[in-house]
């Protein structure tokens, strides 16, 4: 559950604040290094891959992609999203301790295509960066994606009090799936008006 | 106890979610204006905070 399980007890429970702010930068700064990765790769191979007369043509098809994942986050169709159904390795925090493993799940996890994808935004980002051909920008969109994965690592011990455990944040938040996908979906229009903004310019 | 927090803090959460749905949808309709690239940005975010439902 983007690590906010594993991490903010540290801050909460153990009242290791320092170690939590440790593993919560490590995780977010090498995230963002293989964010950087994957979006100047998929900016690249989209300017190798589409060129300037079917820009227009790839935008549509990201407005269809957007579409389709938008009615699936709102239960109107109903199809598994292509992913590897793997999450990141929990042992690593037995070899490495806290500091150590929150980096590589911060290298794992920010490459995006090797877990758990859930949410169908990811596959839309992905689609418009490829259809842009910008690597620096693609680098700077999934940048953004991985600030708001990483935002609820550093949000979550702020919403909890400090006398309650961290029992009952993972389930909690699962409780509302529903409303996540729900945003999810209303951003997916939101990504296809973008997209058929940029194809008719 | 447990109850207590799921309260507590899924009600934050939630308020969080919609709080950032909110200022990205702002954001994002305020900068269409100038650049819809830039608008993808604050949904980019967005799509990020919603894998907090994620496994």
């Amino acid at each position: 559950m983007s690590l906010v399980g594993a991490l903010t007890p540290l801050g909460k429970e153990a009242h290791n604040y320092k170690l939590w702010f440790r593993s919560a930068l490590s995780y977010t700064a090498a995230g963002a290094v293989s964010s950087i990765i994957v979006g100047a790769a998929l900016g690249m191979t989209g300017r190798l891959m589409i060129g300037g007369t079917f820009r227009a043509p790839a935008y549509y098809i990201v407005v269809s992609i957007g579409l389709i994942l938008a009615a699936r986050e709102w239960n109107i169709l109903s199809f598994s999203l292509p992913e590897r159904k793997l999450q990141t390795e929990k042992f690593w925090v037995h070899e490495f301790g806290f500091a150590g493993a929150s980096f590589l799940w911060g290298l794992h996890i920010g490459l995006g295509f090797f877990t758990r994808i859930t949410y169908g935004g990811f596959w839309a980002l992905v689609a418009i960066v490829l259809a842009l051909g910008d690597p620096l920008f693609g680098m700077a969109l999934i940048s953004a994606y991985w600030l708001g994965r990483v935002l609820s690592v550093w949000v979550a011990p702020l919403l909890l009090k400090a006398e309650t455990t961290c029992a009952g944040l993972t389930e909690a938040v699962f409780d509302h799936r529903d409303v996540l996908r729900r945003i999810s979906g209303a951003a997916l229009i939101c990504l296809s008006a973008i997209a058929v903004l940029l194809a008719r310019q | 106890m447990t109850c207590e927090i799921s309260t507590s803090t899924r009600n934050a959460l939630v308020r969080t979610g919609y709080l950032i749905l909110l200022i990205g949808t702002a954001v994002g309709l305020s900068v269409v204006a100038f650049s819809p690239r830039a608008a993808l940005l604050p949904t980019a975010v967005i799509f990020g905070w919603v894998q907090i439902g994620g496994l």
